[in-house]
Protein backbone atom coordinates (compact mmCIF):
# COMPACT_ATOMS: atom_id res chain seq x y z
CA UNK A 1 0.00 0.00 0.00
CA UNK A 2 1.06 3.21 -1.19
CA UNK A 3 -1.06 5.94 -0.20
CA UNK A 4 0.92 8.84 -0.35
CA UNK A 5 2.99 8.91 -3.02
CA UNK A 6 5.79 12.04 -2.51
CA UNK A 7 6.30 14.00 0.95
CA UNK A 8 8.22 16.59 1.18
CA UNK A 9 8.20 18.23 4.34
CA UNK A 10 4.72 19.39 5.26
CA UNK A 11 3.93 18.86 1.74
CA UNK A 12 1.89 15.51 1.16
CA UNK A 13 0.84 14.23 -2.84
CA UNK A 14 -2.01 11.48 -2.56
CA UNK A 15 -1.00 8.61 -4.71
CA UNK A 16 -4.79 8.26 -5.41
CA UNK A 17 -5.14 11.80 -6.68
CA UNK A 18 -1.66 11.91 -8.40
CA UNK A 19 -3.27 8.86 -10.79
CA UNK A 20 -6.62 10.15 -11.15
CA UNK A 21 -5.43 13.43 -12.23
CA UNK A 22 -2.72 11.48 -14.86
CA UNK A 23 -5.29 9.00 -16.26
CA UNK A 24 -7.75 12.33 -17.22
CA UNK A 25 -4.94 14.36 -18.79
CA UNK A 26 -3.50 11.26 -20.71
CA UNK A 27 -7.40 10.18 -21.62
CA UNK A 28 -7.88 14.24 -23.01
CA UNK A 29 -4.59 14.03 -24.95
CA UNK A 30 -5.53 11.23 -27.13
CA UNK A 31 -9.00 12.75 -27.32
CA UNK A 32 -7.86 16.13 -28.38
CA UNK A 33 -5.38 14.20 -31.02
CA UNK A 34 -7.99 12.25 -32.33
CA UNK A 35 -10.55 14.73 -33.45
CA UNK A 36 -7.55 16.91 -34.75
CA UNK A 37 -6.80 13.59 -36.72
CA UNK A 38 -9.82 14.11 -38.25
CA UNK A 39 -10.22 17.92 -38.65
CA UNK A 40 -13.27 18.16 -36.14
CA UNK A 41 -11.38 19.37 -33.09
CA UNK A 42 -13.18 23.20 -32.79
CA UNK A 43 -14.16 25.54 -29.94
CA UNK A 44 -18.20 23.87 -29.21
CA UNK A 45 -16.43 20.29 -29.14
CA UNK A 46 -13.75 21.47 -26.37
CA UNK A 47 -16.95 22.89 -24.27
CA UNK A 48 -18.52 19.84 -24.58
CA UNK A 49 -15.52 18.12 -23.26
CA UNK A 50 -15.07 20.21 -20.36
CA UNK A 51 -19.26 19.32 -19.77
CA UNK A 52 -18.26 16.17 -19.56
CA UNK A 53 -15.51 16.29 -17.37
CA UNK A 54 -17.69 18.34 -14.55
CA UNK A 55 -20.30 15.85 -15.29
CA UNK A 56 -17.86 12.62 -14.62
CA UNK A 57 -16.69 14.10 -11.56
CA UNK A 58 -20.51 15.35 -9.99
CA UNK A 59 -21.77 11.69 -11.45
CA UNK A 60 -19.12 9.75 -9.63
CA UNK A 61 -20.43 11.18 -6.59
CA UNK A 62 -24.43 11.85 -6.97
CA UNK A 63 -24.87 7.93 -8.36
CA UNK A 64 -23.18 6.25 -4.68
CA UNK A 65 -25.10 9.18 -2.36
CA UNK A 66 -27.72 6.96 -1.74
CA UNK A 67 -25.26 4.13 0.24
CA UNK A 68 -24.65 6.50 2.46
CA UNK A 69 -27.44 9.18 3.04
CA UNK A 70 -28.39 6.97 6.36
CA UNK A 71 -25.23 7.81 8.02
CA UNK A 72 -24.84 11.34 6.85
CA UNK A 73 -28.39 12.57 8.08
CA UNK A 74 -27.11 10.24 11.25
CA UNK A 75 -24.56 12.35 12.04
CA UNK A 76 -26.19 15.84 11.24
CA UNK A 77 -23.69 16.27 8.41
CA UNK A 78 -24.74 18.89 5.63
CA UNK A 79 -26.06 17.06 2.15
CA UNK A 80 -23.49 18.30 0.32
CA UNK A 81 -21.30 15.94 1.86
CA UNK A 82 -22.24 12.95 0.30
CA UNK A 83 -20.92 15.00 -2.67
CA UNK A 84 -17.31 16.45 -1.24
CA UNK A 85 -16.81 13.43 1.27
CA UNK A 86 -18.74 10.55 -0.33
CA UNK A 87 -17.52 7.31 -2.10
CA UNK A 88 -16.93 7.24 -5.83
CA UNK A 89 -17.76 5.59 -8.48
CA UNK A 90 -16.37 4.61 -12.38
CA UNK A 91 -19.86 3.42 -12.95
CA UNK A 92 -21.18 7.05 -12.05
CA UNK A 93 -18.54 8.98 -13.64
CA UNK A 94 -18.93 7.35 -16.72
CA UNK A 95 -22.79 8.02 -16.86
CA UNK A 96 -22.57 11.51 -15.53
CA UNK A 97 -20.08 12.36 -18.41
CA UNK A 98 -22.01 10.49 -21.05
CA UNK A 99 -25.02 12.57 -19.87
CA UNK A 100 -23.44 16.25 -19.33
CA UNK A 101 -22.26 15.10 -23.65
CA UNK A 102 -25.74 14.36 -24.13
CA UNK A 103 -27.21 17.63 -22.94
CA UNK A 104 -24.32 20.27 -23.78
CA UNK A 105 -24.80 18.54 -27.31
CA UNK A 106 -28.19 19.67 -27.69
CA UNK A 107 -27.32 22.80 -25.84
CA UNK A 108 -24.93 24.03 -28.28
CA UNK A 109 -26.75 22.85 -31.28
CA UNK A 110 -23.51 19.70 -31.93
CA UNK A 111 -25.03 16.92 -34.02
CA UNK A 112 -21.87 15.05 -34.93
CA UNK A 113 -21.67 11.98 -33.14
CA UNK A 114 -18.04 12.17 -31.48
CA UNK A 115 -18.70 8.88 -29.12
CA UNK A 116 -15.80 7.08 -30.82
CA UNK A 117 -13.13 9.42 -30.42
CA UNK A 118 -14.15 9.09 -26.03
CA UNK A 119 -13.11 4.93 -27.39
CA UNK A 120 -9.98 4.26 -26.57
CA UNK A 121 -9.01 7.69 -24.41
CA UNK A 122 -11.77 6.65 -21.68
CA UNK A 123 -10.22 2.73 -21.35
CA UNK A 124 -6.70 4.48 -20.95
CA UNK A 125 -7.67 7.12 -18.44
CA UNK A 126 -9.25 4.32 -16.27
CA UNK A 127 -6.32 2.11 -16.26
CA UNK A 128 -3.78 4.75 -15.08
CA UNK A 129 -6.40 5.97 -12.36
CA UNK A 130 -6.71 2.59 -11.29
CA UNK A 131 -3.51 2.19 -10.63
CA UNK A 132 -3.99 4.95 -7.92
CA UNK A 133 -6.93 2.95 -6.61
CA UNK A 134 -4.91 -0.44 -6.32
CA UNK A 135 -1.39 1.61 -4.52
CA UNK A 136 -4.23 3.14 -2.11
CA UNK A 137 -7.69 1.73 -1.46
CA UNK A 138 -8.41 -1.27 0.23
CA UNK A 139 -9.88 -4.01 0.16
CA UNK A 140 -8.25 -5.18 -2.83
CA UNK A 141 -10.79 -8.17 -3.29
CA UNK A 142 -13.03 -10.83 -1.61
CA UNK A 143 -10.41 -13.24 0.24
CA UNK A 144 -8.97 -16.45 -2.29
CA UNK A 145 -6.92 -18.72 -2.04
CA UNK A 146 -5.95 -18.31 -5.97
CA UNK A 147 -2.10 -18.23 -6.29
CA UNK A 148 -2.00 -14.76 -7.96
CA UNK A 149 -4.00 -13.91 -4.50
CA UNK A 150 -2.44 -10.42 -2.77
CA UNK A 151 -1.79 -9.54 0.96
CA UNK A 152 -1.36 -6.09 2.87
CA UNK A 153 0.38 -5.72 6.25
CA UNK A 154 -1.69 -5.23 9.24
CA UNK A 155 -0.74 -1.46 9.92
CA UNK A 156 -2.40 -0.85 6.19
CA UNK A 157 -5.44 -2.87 6.70
CA UNK A 158 -6.19 -1.10 10.15
CA UNK A 159 -6.40 2.64 8.41
CA UNK A 160 -9.74 1.35 6.55
CA UNK A 161 -12.83 1.11 8.90
CA UNK A 162 -14.11 -1.51 6.67
CA UNK A 163 -11.71 -3.87 5.37
CA UNK A 164 -13.56 -7.43 4.94
CA UNK A 165 -10.88 -10.20 4.29
CA UNK A 166 -7.79 -7.50 4.31
CA UNK A 167 -6.52 -9.65 7.09
CA UNK A 168 -5.76 -12.76 4.55
CA UNK A 169 -5.14 -13.38 0.78
CA UNK A 170 -7.50 -11.20 -1.61
CA UNK A 171 -8.46 -10.92 -5.11
CA UNK A 172 -6.27 -8.44 -6.82
CA UNK A 173 -9.57 -7.33 -8.18
CA UNK A 174 -8.10 -3.86 -9.84
CA UNK A 175 -5.54 -5.52 -11.76
CA UNK A 176 -8.00 -7.55 -13.35
CA UNK A 177 -10.00 -4.44 -14.37
CA UNK A 178 -6.14 -2.48 -15.30
CA UNK A 179 -5.96 -5.61 -17.65
CA UNK A 180 -9.79 -5.29 -18.76
CA UNK A 181 -8.97 -1.86 -20.08
CA UNK A 182 -5.53 -2.09 -21.41
CA UNK A 183 -7.09 -5.37 -23.73
CA UNK A 184 -9.89 -2.50 -24.56
CA UNK A 185 -7.18 0.36 -25.00
CA UNK A 186 -5.13 -1.64 -27.31
CA UNK A 187 -8.25 -2.94 -29.46
CA UNK A 188 -9.50 0.08 -29.94
CA UNK A 189 -6.14 2.65 -30.68
CA UNK A 190 -4.70 -0.30 -33.29
CA UNK A 191 -7.99 -0.96 -35.10
CA UNK A 192 -9.69 2.17 -35.29
CA UNK A 193 -13.49 2.13 -34.60
CA UNK A 194 -14.34 -1.21 -34.41
CA UNK A 195 -18.27 -0.68 -36.06
CA UNK A 196 -19.33 1.32 -38.87
CA UNK A 197 -22.11 3.62 -37.23
CA UNK A 198 -20.42 6.69 -35.21
CA UNK A 199 -20.55 6.28 -31.90
CA UNK A 200 -21.19 2.68 -31.67
CA UNK A 201 -17.69 1.48 -30.68
CA UNK A 202 -17.79 3.69 -27.45
CA UNK A 203 -21.29 2.06 -27.19
CA UNK A 204 -19.80 -1.51 -27.12
CA UNK A 205 -16.96 -0.70 -25.02
CA UNK A 206 -19.26 0.31 -22.33
CA UNK A 207 -21.26 -2.76 -22.92
CA UNK A 208 -18.39 -4.87 -22.74
CA UNK A 209 -17.17 -2.75 -19.54
CA UNK A 210 -20.16 -3.07 -17.83
CA UNK A 211 -20.83 -6.87 -18.29
CA UNK A 212 -17.37 -7.28 -17.21
CA UNK A 213 -17.65 -4.67 -13.98
CA UNK A 214 -20.81 -6.70 -13.08
CA UNK A 215 -19.41 -9.99 -12.95
CA UNK A 216 -16.18 -8.51 -11.39
CA UNK A 217 -17.95 -7.22 -8.46
CA UNK A 218 -18.34 -10.45 -7.17
CA UNK A 219 -14.69 -10.28 -6.10
CA UNK A 220 -14.30 -6.89 -5.57
CA UNK A 221 -15.47 -6.72 -1.94
CA UNK A 222 -18.01 -3.92 -1.69
CA UNK A 223 -20.78 -4.47 1.02
CA UNK A 224 -24.16 -5.78 -0.60
CA UNK A 225 -26.82 -3.52 -0.53
CA UNK A 226 -30.36 -4.80 -1.60
CA UNK A 227 -31.39 -8.54 -3.34
CA UNK A 228 -27.80 -9.83 -3.20
CA UNK A 229 -26.24 -7.44 -5.13
CA UNK A 230 -23.78 -4.73 -4.40
CA UNK A 231 -24.38 -1.05 -5.30
CA UNK A 232 -22.29 -0.82 -8.67
CA UNK A 233 -24.29 -4.16 -9.92
CA UNK A 234 -27.94 -2.37 -8.93
CA UNK A 235 -26.81 0.72 -10.88
CA UNK A 236 -25.41 -1.57 -14.16
CA UNK A 237 -28.68 -3.20 -14.39
CA UNK A 238 -30.56 -0.46 -16.13
CA UNK A 239 -27.37 0.61 -17.87
CA UNK A 240 -26.27 -2.31 -19.16
CA UNK A 241 -30.19 -2.97 -20.17
CA UNK A 242 -30.10 0.18 -22.57
CA UNK A 243 -27.54 -0.57 -24.06
CA UNK A 244 -28.39 -4.28 -25.12
CA UNK A 245 -31.83 -2.48 -26.25
CA UNK A 246 -29.89 0.26 -28.21
CA UNK A 247 -27.58 -2.48 -30.08
CA UNK A 248 -31.17 -4.91 -30.90
CA UNK A 249 -32.77 -1.66 -32.55
CA UNK A 250 -29.46 -1.00 -34.35
CA UNK A 251 -28.88 -5.06 -35.61
CA UNK A 252 -32.91 -5.32 -36.54
CA UNK A 253 -33.12 -1.97 -38.37
CA UNK A 254 -30.32 -3.27 -40.78
CA UNK A 255 -28.39 -0.02 -39.62
CA UNK A 256 -24.70 -1.70 -40.22
CA UNK A 257 -25.16 -1.96 -44.00
CA UNK A 258 -23.57 1.12 -45.47
CA UNK A 259 -25.68 2.59 -48.50
CA UNK A 260 -23.79 1.80 -51.10
CA UNK A 261 -22.43 4.86 -53.33
CA UNK A 262 -22.53 5.60 -57.44
CA UNK A 263 -19.79 3.60 -59.07
CA UNK A 264 -16.80 5.71 -60.32
CA UNK A 265 -17.07 5.95 -63.85
CA UNK A 266 -14.29 3.93 -65.96
CA UNK A 267 -12.38 5.73 -68.54
CA UNK A 268 -12.29 3.89 -71.23
CA UNK A 269 -8.50 3.88 -73.13
CA UNK B 1 -13.68 17.73 -56.71
CA UNK B 2 -15.99 14.55 -57.90
CA UNK B 3 -19.66 15.76 -56.87
CA UNK B 4 -20.46 12.07 -56.74
CA UNK B 5 -17.85 11.72 -53.88
CA UNK B 6 -18.49 14.50 -52.11
CA UNK B 7 -22.54 13.46 -52.61
CA UNK B 8 -21.98 10.42 -50.98
CA UNK B 9 -19.85 11.48 -48.39
CA UNK B 10 -22.14 14.18 -47.21
CA UNK B 11 -25.15 12.21 -46.94
CA UNK B 12 -23.23 9.55 -44.84
CA UNK B 13 -20.52 11.32 -42.73
CA UNK B 14 -22.76 12.27 -40.00
CA UNK B 15 -23.63 8.59 -39.15
CA UNK B 16 -20.98 6.44 -40.86
CA UNK B 17 -17.56 6.43 -39.56
CA UNK B 18 -14.54 7.68 -42.04
CA UNK B 19 -13.34 4.64 -42.39
CA UNK B 20 -15.93 2.45 -43.72
CA UNK B 21 -17.02 4.99 -45.87
CA UNK B 22 -14.22 5.48 -47.78
CA UNK B 23 -13.82 1.53 -48.24
CA UNK B 24 -17.01 1.83 -49.67
CA UNK B 25 -16.23 4.22 -51.78
CA UNK B 26 -13.07 1.86 -52.98
CA UNK B 27 -15.15 -1.03 -53.39
CA UNK B 28 -17.15 1.42 -55.77
CA UNK B 29 -14.27 2.19 -57.77
CA UNK B 30 -13.62 5.44 -57.05
CA UNK B 31 -10.17 6.26 -56.66
CA UNK B 32 -8.24 6.91 -53.18
CA UNK B 33 -6.48 9.96 -54.04
CA UNK B 34 -9.98 11.60 -55.05
CA UNK B 35 -11.56 10.54 -51.82
CA UNK B 36 -8.85 11.90 -49.75
CA UNK B 37 -8.70 15.15 -51.87
CA UNK B 38 -12.72 15.56 -51.57
CA UNK B 39 -12.62 14.97 -47.63
CA UNK B 40 -10.13 17.45 -47.30
CA UNK B 41 -11.60 19.51 -49.38
CA UNK B 42 -15.47 19.45 -47.34
CA UNK B 43 -12.83 19.65 -44.33
CA UNK B 44 -11.92 22.89 -45.09
CA UNK B 45 -12.46 25.86 -42.47
CA UNK B 46 -14.43 28.47 -43.00
CA UNK B 47 -12.61 31.42 -43.79
CA UNK B 48 -14.35 33.51 -42.09
CA UNK B 49 -14.18 32.34 -39.28
CA UNK B 50 -11.06 34.41 -37.41
CA UNK B 51 -10.59 35.56 -34.15
CA UNK B 52 -8.98 38.50 -35.09
CA UNK B 53 -5.60 40.09 -34.56
CA UNK B 54 -4.24 40.72 -30.93
CA UNK B 55 -5.92 36.96 -29.89
CA UNK B 56 -3.24 35.80 -28.29
CA UNK B 57 -2.33 38.89 -26.53
CA UNK B 58 -5.62 39.39 -24.92
CA UNK B 59 -5.60 35.63 -24.28
CA UNK B 60 -3.01 35.65 -22.19
CA UNK B 61 -3.70 38.79 -20.12
CA UNK B 62 -7.52 36.68 -19.37
CA UNK B 63 -5.73 33.65 -18.31
CA UNK B 64 -2.95 35.00 -16.15
CA UNK B 65 -5.12 37.88 -14.66
CA UNK B 66 -7.80 35.29 -13.98
CA UNK B 67 -5.21 32.72 -12.33
CA UNK B 68 -3.75 35.58 -10.19
CA UNK B 69 -7.04 36.88 -9.07
CA UNK B 70 -7.89 32.89 -7.83
CA UNK B 71 -4.79 32.78 -6.68
CA UNK B 72 -5.08 35.57 -4.28
CA UNK B 73 -8.46 35.47 -3.38
CA UNK B 74 -7.97 31.95 -2.07
CA UNK B 75 -4.66 32.91 -0.51
CA UNK B 76 -6.59 35.98 1.56
CA UNK B 77 -9.77 34.17 2.01
CA UNK B 78 -8.08 30.68 2.99
CA UNK B 79 -5.62 32.15 5.58
CA UNK B 80 -2.66 30.61 3.44
CA UNK B 81 -0.18 33.62 4.11
CA UNK B 82 0.70 31.20 7.11
CA UNK B 83 1.85 28.90 4.57
CA UNK B 84 4.26 28.74 1.68
CA UNK B 85 4.22 25.10 0.94
CA UNK B 86 0.24 25.33 0.25
CA UNK B 87 0.29 28.74 -1.54
CA UNK B 88 3.17 26.87 -4.03
CA UNK B 89 0.73 23.85 -4.54
CA UNK B 90 -1.93 26.08 -4.95
CA UNK B 91 -0.17 28.04 -7.70
CA UNK B 92 1.24 25.07 -9.15
CA UNK B 93 -1.97 23.48 -9.90
CA UNK B 94 -3.57 27.01 -11.31
CA UNK B 95 -0.54 26.77 -13.41
CA UNK B 96 -0.49 23.43 -14.60
CA UNK B 97 -4.46 24.20 -15.56
CA UNK B 98 -3.31 27.30 -17.02
CA UNK B 99 -1.32 25.56 -19.33
CA UNK B 100 -3.53 23.01 -20.54
CA UNK B 101 -5.74 25.66 -21.40
CA UNK B 102 -3.28 27.18 -23.57
CA UNK B 103 -2.74 23.64 -24.94
CA UNK B 104 -5.92 22.96 -26.16
CA UNK B 105 -6.49 26.87 -27.70
CA UNK B 106 -3.38 26.22 -29.29
CA UNK B 107 -3.85 22.74 -30.73
CA UNK B 108 -7.09 23.73 -31.77
CA UNK B 109 -6.02 26.06 -33.30
CA UNK B 110 -7.66 30.25 -32.63
CA UNK B 111 -9.05 30.19 -36.46
CA UNK B 112 -11.18 26.93 -35.51
CA UNK B 113 -12.59 28.57 -32.47
CA UNK B 114 -14.50 32.06 -31.93
CA UNK B 115 -12.32 34.55 -29.11
CA UNK B 116 -15.71 34.02 -26.68
CA UNK B 117 -14.77 29.99 -26.23
CA UNK B 118 -11.28 30.54 -26.36
CA UNK B 119 -11.43 33.23 -23.40
CA UNK B 120 -14.13 30.46 -22.09
CA UNK B 121 -11.34 27.42 -22.02
CA UNK B 122 -8.72 30.07 -20.66
CA UNK B 123 -10.70 30.53 -17.61
CA UNK B 124 -13.04 27.45 -16.89
CA UNK B 125 -9.73 24.32 -17.15
CA UNK B 126 -8.18 26.43 -14.54
CA UNK B 127 -10.83 26.23 -12.68
CA UNK B 128 -11.57 23.05 -13.21
CA UNK B 129 -8.31 22.26 -12.73
CA UNK B 130 -7.81 23.98 -9.38
CA UNK B 131 -10.61 22.04 -7.76
CA UNK B 132 -9.72 18.71 -8.73
CA UNK B 133 -6.26 19.75 -7.03
CA UNK B 134 -7.09 22.26 -4.82
CA UNK B 135 -9.29 20.55 -3.63
CA UNK B 136 -7.41 18.01 -2.47
CA UNK B 137 -4.99 20.22 -1.17
CA UNK B 138 -7.14 21.95 1.50
CA UNK B 139 -8.99 18.55 2.09
CA UNK B 140 -5.22 18.01 3.28
CA UNK B 141 -4.42 20.98 5.09
CA UNK B 142 -6.10 19.48 8.18
CA UNK B 143 -3.41 16.34 7.51
CA UNK B 144 -0.46 18.32 6.91
CA UNK B 145 1.85 17.96 9.12
CA UNK B 146 5.00 15.25 10.78
CA UNK B 147 4.90 12.17 9.89
CA UNK B 148 2.50 10.14 12.38
CA UNK B 149 5.16 8.33 14.73
CA UNK B 150 5.52 4.84 14.98
CA UNK B 151 2.64 2.84 16.57
CA UNK B 152 3.25 1.66 20.29
CA UNK B 153 2.84 -2.13 21.38
CA UNK B 154 0.27 -3.22 23.53
CA UNK B 155 -2.43 -5.47 24.43
CA UNK B 156 -5.91 -5.43 23.36
CA UNK B 157 -8.73 -7.69 25.08
CA UNK B 158 -11.79 -8.39 23.31
CA UNK B 159 -14.96 -10.06 24.91
CA UNK B 160 -18.32 -10.42 23.37
CA UNK B 161 -21.57 -11.02 24.96
CA UNK B 162 -23.53 -13.96 24.38
CA UNK B 163 -25.08 -15.49 21.87
CA UNK B 164 -21.02 -15.14 19.83
CA UNK B 165 -20.05 -15.62 23.60
CA UNK B 166 -15.98 -14.81 23.20
CA UNK B 167 -13.45 -13.29 25.20
CA UNK B 168 -9.79 -13.33 24.46
CA UNK B 169 -6.88 -11.03 24.28
CA UNK B 170 -3.26 -10.56 21.75
CA UNK B 171 -0.80 -8.67 21.45
CA UNK B 172 -1.79 -5.05 19.77
CA UNK B 173 -0.54 -1.50 17.89
CA UNK B 174 -1.75 1.69 19.21
CA UNK B 175 -1.41 4.37 16.54
CA UNK B 176 -1.67 7.62 17.36
CA UNK B 177 -2.71 10.12 14.14
CA UNK B 178 -0.16 12.42 13.33
CA UNK B 179 -1.26 15.94 13.10
CA UNK B 180 -4.93 16.14 14.70
CA UNK B 181 -6.65 13.98 17.45
CA UNK B 182 -7.20 10.71 17.51
CA UNK B 183 -5.74 7.03 17.30
CA UNK B 184 -6.11 3.49 15.99
CA UNK B 185 -5.99 0.14 17.78
CA UNK B 186 -5.72 -2.99 16.15
CA UNK B 187 -4.21 -6.31 17.07
CA UNK B 188 -0.83 -7.38 15.62
CA UNK B 189 -2.65 -11.30 15.03
CA UNK B 190 -6.16 -12.78 16.01
CA UNK B 191 -7.17 -12.71 19.36
CA UNK B 192 -8.67 -16.24 19.18
CA UNK B 193 -10.74 -18.25 17.17
CA UNK B 194 -14.75 -18.17 17.08
CA UNK B 195 -15.17 -21.94 15.22
CA UNK B 196 -11.75 -22.60 13.85
CA UNK B 197 -12.42 -18.58 12.32
CA UNK B 198 -9.88 -16.13 13.59
CA UNK B 199 -11.25 -13.12 15.42
CA UNK B 200 -9.82 -10.00 15.28
CA UNK B 201 -11.24 -6.34 16.14
CA UNK B 202 -10.09 -2.29 15.77
CA UNK B 203 -11.15 0.90 17.50
CA UNK B 204 -10.53 4.07 15.20
CA UNK B 205 -10.93 7.39 16.85
CA UNK B 206 -11.07 10.78 15.09
CA UNK B 207 -11.32 13.92 16.42
CA UNK B 208 -13.17 16.44 14.76
CA UNK B 209 -15.30 15.80 11.82
CA UNK B 210 -12.42 13.89 9.90
CA UNK B 211 -12.53 10.36 8.43
CA UNK B 212 -10.51 8.11 6.11
CA UNK B 213 -10.65 9.65 2.49
CA UNK B 214 -12.53 8.08 0.09
CA UNK B 215 -15.53 7.23 2.95
CA UNK B 216 -18.17 8.85 5.01
CA UNK B 217 -17.25 10.62 8.65
CA UNK B 218 -18.35 7.60 10.68
CA UNK B 219 -21.41 8.29 13.10
CA UNK B 220 -20.18 10.64 16.27
CA UNK B 221 -19.96 8.71 19.75
CA UNK B 222 -22.67 9.44 21.90
CA UNK B 223 -22.60 11.35 25.33
CA UNK B 224 -20.08 14.37 26.27
CA UNK B 225 -19.24 17.86 25.36
CA UNK B 226 -16.29 16.18 23.70
CA UNK B 227 -17.66 13.35 21.67
CA UNK B 228 -15.53 11.54 19.32
CA UNK B 229 -16.16 10.16 15.51
CA UNK B 230 -15.48 6.48 16.69
CA UNK B 231 -15.64 3.48 14.67
CA UNK B 232 -15.87 -0.08 16.17
CA UNK B 233 -14.79 -3.27 13.84
CA UNK B 234 -15.12 -7.01 14.15
CA UNK B 235 -14.07 -9.27 12.05
CA UNK B 236 -14.45 -13.25 11.86
CA UNK B 237 -12.14 -14.22 9.25
CA UNK B 238 -12.50 -17.02 6.47
CA UNK B 239 -10.66 -20.20 6.51
CA UNK B 240 -11.05 -20.89 3.31
CA UNK B 241 -12.43 -18.64 -0.34
CA UNK B 242 -15.96 -20.67 -0.21
CA UNK B 243 -16.03 -19.26 3.03
CA UNK B 244 -16.84 -15.52 3.43
CA UNK B 245 -15.96 -13.67 6.56
CA UNK B 246 -18.10 -11.76 8.96
CA UNK B 247 -17.74 -8.70 10.17
CA UNK B 248 -19.80 -6.50 12.70
CA UNK B 249 -19.43 -2.24 12.49
CA UNK B 250 -21.01 0.90 13.77
CA UNK B 251 -24.17 2.09 12.22
CA UNK B 252 -26.75 5.04 12.91
CA UNK B 253 -28.68 2.49 15.68
CA UNK B 254 -25.17 1.53 17.81
CA UNK B 255 -24.56 2.87 21.10
CA UNK B 256 -20.93 3.38 21.73
CA UNK B 257 -19.05 4.28 25.02
CA UNK B 258 -15.64 5.30 25.15
CA UNK B 259 -13.09 5.70 28.18
CA UNK B 260 -9.53 6.13 26.82
CA UNK B 261 -7.03 8.12 27.47
CA UNK B 262 -5.83 11.65 25.74
CA UNK B 263 -3.18 9.57 23.56
CA UNK B 264 -5.38 6.58 22.89
CA UNK B 265 -2.30 4.38 24.56
CA UNK B 266 -5.21 2.80 26.89
CA UNK B 267 -8.81 2.64 27.43
CA UNK B 268 -12.03 0.98 27.39
CA UNK B 269 -14.86 0.73 24.37
CA UNK B 270 -18.33 -0.37 25.56
CA UNK B 271 -20.35 -1.10 22.29
CA UNK B 272 -24.12 -2.58 21.92
CA UNK B 273 -25.38 -3.01 18.59
CA UNK B 274 -22.69 -3.50 16.62
CA UNK B 275 -24.35 -4.41 13.47
CA UNK B 276 -23.43 -7.90 10.64
CA UNK B 277 -21.99 -5.96 7.75
CA UNK B 278 -23.50 -7.99 4.22
CA UNK B 279 -20.69 -7.61 1.58
CA UNK B 280 -21.95 -10.74 -0.49
CA UNK B 281 -24.59 -12.87 -0.24
CA UNK B 282 -25.82 -14.47 3.38
CA UNK B 283 -23.41 -17.09 4.88
CA UNK B 284 -25.44 -18.92 7.52
CA UNK B 285 -21.60 -18.67 9.19
CA UNK B 286 -21.93 -19.12 13.00
CA UNK B 287 -23.85 -16.05 14.01
CA UNK B 288 -27.51 -15.90 12.77
CA UNK B 289 -27.73 -12.38 11.71
CA UNK B 290 -28.14 -9.57 14.33
CA UNK B 291 -25.77 -7.49 15.93
CA UNK B 292 -23.54 -8.29 18.98
CA UNK B 293 -22.30 -6.45 21.74
CA UNK B 294 -19.35 -6.45 24.24
CA UNK B 295 -16.00 -4.59 25.05
CA UNK B 296 -12.61 -3.52 23.88
CA UNK B 297 -9.95 -2.96 26.33
CA UNK B 298 -6.12 -2.23 25.65
CA UNK B 299 -3.53 -0.62 27.00
CA UNK B 300 -0.02 -0.11 25.41
CA UNK B 301 2.73 0.80 26.56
Amino acid sequence: MAPILLQVGAFTLSTHDFFTVAGVIAGLALYYRALRRDRVLDGRIVLISLAAIVGGILGARVITSWEILDEVSAADLPLTYVITHGPRSIVGGLAGGYLAIVLSKRALGYTLSTGDYYAAAIPLALAIGRVGCFLSELPLGTPTDLPWAMTVSPEAAAAFPRCPGCNGPMHPSMLYEIGFHLAAFGLIFTRGPLLPIRGDTLKAYLLAYGLFRFGIESVRGNEVQAWGLTGPQIVLIPLIGLLVFHFVRRLRSGAYRLPLPEPAIVRGG
Amino acid sequence: MDPRIADYIRANRRRYNRDVIREQLIKAGHPPADIDATWAALDAPDPDAVVGEGFWGRFWLFLIGLNVAVFLLVFLATGMVNSVVLAAVLGVALSIGALIAWGIVAATGPAHMGRTTAMVIGGVIPLIFALLIGGSCYALVGAIGPPPPPPNEGLMELRIDPPLDFAGSGAAFCQPHGGSTGFSVYPQHELGTVGGRPVHASVDSFGGHGGPEGGPAPAPAPGGEFAQNLNVYISLQPRSESDPPQEWSVTPSTQLDIDASADGLSGTVTFEGLELVQFEAPDPGIVDGGSISGTITWQCD
